[in-house]
């Protein structure tokens, strides 16, 4: 009791004067000494100099100093300079108006070195008029701290995670209302997130995606799983694939809904182009299958004969089983032939180069030269054609092509004709090879392309030109289309890359 | 052998043999005639030629040229117009339909098998490679379709 007043008196020395404002009187202090000493809060007093003239319970238990290792000496003891400054400020301030302060934050280091953090306010000690010391009461907020800190470490991990991605994240509740909306998805629409939460899908989208997405919105509420499904945005006509899950709080009842969208327009054109290409390969396949046996039937037919026509002596019969082999072996040759230059046109083999679309014209001239003496046709070419950007050689095979197809089906036309020119449509260069000769059926028109495919049965040749030819336009980029009126003739049309 | 001969030459039977492989055409016309199954076989080439035979038309005016067929032998892939069409317009057409077609293809495809039968089809056969194998094919079918089977 002795000490305490003691440290009272000590209390006194140097008390200023001041207005009074509250606080706590000298006598107080000892008359709650219990009540502090109970409070699960650090309670310090100290003067006015600074000096530690109490500590409670509370405080041996954290900070680890006994009361009689820190009474007496400077408060800077628990703190480091820059919280011990910054106390010393707030401190004069306090003085300053007279009055206590709370909301108060700092370090404490403790006995043994640790780092506490603390929150609390302080209270001037008065005696009479006089101000004579304050006494601090803090709170350990340290754990909080730390939580605080995970809280923000992990929302800034999942915020990373969700603004990083290149697909469209947000979060409706059950009546398609915005509760968020990740960066990627804001730019898409050209908002601000502050422009879309709380406001509805509807206002953003047409009535039919609207529709659409209630629906989906409707089938994860009944279903309590995950919804899937493609979307085409009509904003910028693209494909998304959407994914909708429910969000649900701890009695497992839905609150809201996630939306995951993923951008798959590529995927989709490269799944689109791979499915033309393997029903192209399955037309391949079922048309060289179906020809490929035909010379084979015929072969082993006539071999079968051809022992029978021997033993009987026929001669006559003998060799027109002959010719009939012959014949088989040939074509199937030539399909054989065909069938790998078709398989190699995929792979360009020459890199595309820049040519006067002339050049390729004299050169398929050159090359059918015989063929163009032979059956008398007349050859018109067009002036100033354009640079193309092409393998030249594939190009003058197309050529050859078309000039000896129609030379092939010229049928008895007095005065023959071949005109090889170019027009242009809708900014696009197109080609044409046109013919006065037979033409084509107009039934017939759509399948001269395909594979093998003869107009005329007893005409030369396995069928596959025209195909190949359509192969080698189309592996260019460029379109093939061909247009008859039967006994006035044909023209194929192309088109093909600009330089 | 014998017996089926005789009905043979009892009533002699007419085929049309539509088929764009002439190497197979002949193979077929051989066989039927080794085992004398048809006295009269037309041989046509391509789809029209086959539709103007049937319904005297073109080059087929004169019914002399074009007698009522009493089985017809078709191949799938022909110029100018495909099996499937000339399968398609003698089934629809009330004075050909009862005459049994049997398709002789390369094809083992099932699309077509299937469409084929959707256009009432009678048979749908695949030519074997093996040649003994298929003479005994078109011959059995021969013997099936123009003696075995009743038709009025």
């Amino acid at each position: 009791m002795k000490n305490r007043i003691n440290r009272l008196v000590s209390l006194r020395e140097g008390a200023q004067k001041l207005p009074n404002g509250g606080g706590w009187k000298g006598e107080e202090i000892e008359k709650y000494k219990a009540f502090f000493e109970s409070s699960l809060d650090i309670i310090i007093v100290t003067n006015l100099k600074g000096e530690i003239l109490e500590v409670n319970k509370a405080f041996e238990e954290v900070v680890g100093y006994s009361s009689e290792e820190v009474i007496g000496k400077s408060y800077r003891i628990i703190m480091d300079d820059e919280n011990a400054n910054r106390a010393f400020e707030k401190y004069n301030e306090a003085l300053r108006g007279g009055r206590g302060i709370s909301g108060l934050e700092f370090e404490i280091i403790t006995k043994s070195g640790d780092k506490v953090i603390v929150e609390g306010n302080m209270s001037l000690v008065r005696e009479g008029d006089r101000v004579v010391g304050f006494l601090s009461v803090f709170r350990d907020i340290t754990e909080r701290k730390r939580a605080e800190e995970e809280l923000r470490k992990s929302e800034e991990k999942y915020r990373s995670l969700v603004e990083s991605t290149d697909d469209s994240i947000y979060l409706v509740d059950k009546g398609g209302r915005y509760l968020f909306m990740n960066q990627k998805h804001l730019s898409r629409l050209g908002l601000s997130l502050d422009e879309v939460v709380g406001r509805k899908y509807s206002e953003f989208h047409s009535e039919e995606e609207t529709k659409e997405f209630l629906e989906k919105i409707k089938e994860v509420l009944r279903s309590g799983k995950s919804v899937r499904y493609e979307h085409k945005s009509r904003r910028d006509n693209r494909y998304y694939l959407r994914t909708l899950s429910p969000v649900k709080d701890e009695k497992g009842e839905i609150i809201a809904i996630t939306v995951i969208s993923k951008d798959i327009t590529e995927i989709r054109q490269m799944k689109e182009e791979l499915e033309a290409k393997n029903a192209d390969l399955e037309r391949f396949t079922y048309v060289v299958s179906h020809d490929l046996r035909s010379p084979l039937i015929t072969i082993q037919g006539f071999v079968d004969l051809l022992r029978r026509d021997i033993e009987a002596g026929d001669k006559e019969k003998v060799e027109v089983d002959l010719q009939m082999i012959e014949k088989a072996v040939r074509k199937m040759g030539n399909l054989l032939t065909d069938t790998l230059k078709l398989s190699r046109i995929g792979r360009i083999v020459n890199p595309p180069e820049e040519v006067p679309f002339g050049d390729l014209v004299k050169e398929a001239l050159e090359q059918t030269k015989g063929e163009i003496d032979r059956s008398n046709v007349e050859v018109l070419v067009a002036e100033d054609f354009p640079v193309v950007k092409v393998d030249s050689m594939r190009i003058v095979e197309v050529l050859v092509n078309l000039i000896s197809n129609s030379i092939k089906f010229m049928g008895d036309n007095p005065n023959p004709r071949i005109e090889i020119g170019f027009r242009v449509e809708g900014g696009e260069t197109v080609f044409f090879v046109r013919d006065n000769g037979m033409g084509i059926p107009k039934e017939q028109l759509e399948r001269v392309f395909e594979l093998f495919y003869k107009v005329d049965n007893k005409s030369e040749g396995t069928g596959a030109g025209l195909a190949i030819v359509k192969k080698i336009i189309e592996v260019h980029g460029g379109r093939i289309w061909i247009e008859s009126e039967e006994g006035k003739g044909c023209t194929v049309y192309f088109t093909l890359p600009k330089k | 052998m014998k017996e089926e001969k005789k009905v043979a030459m009892g009533k002699p039977a007419v085929i049309l043999l539509v088929e764009d492989d002439e190497a197979h055409a002949m193979l077929i016309m051989r066989t039927l005639e080794n085992a004398g199954i048809a006295n009269k076989i037309y041989w046509v080439n391509d789809g029209e030629e086959a539709l103007d035979f049937l319904f005297h038309r073109g080059n087929y005016v004169d019914k002399e040229k074009s007698p009522r067929p009493d089985l017809i032998l078709l191949d799938l892939r022909l110029p100018k117009v495909n099996g499937h069409e000339v399968l398609m317009k003698i089934k629809k057409s009330e004075e050909l339909r009862d005459i049994p077609v049997v398709v002789l293809t390369t094809s083992e495809d099932e699309k077509d098998m299937i469409r084929a039968y959707k256009n009432y089809v009678n048979s749908y056969l695949v030519k074997p490679i093996d040649f003994c194998k298929f003479s005994e094919m078109v011959r059995e079918l021969g013997f099936y379709w123009l003696l075995l089977n009743k038709h009025p």
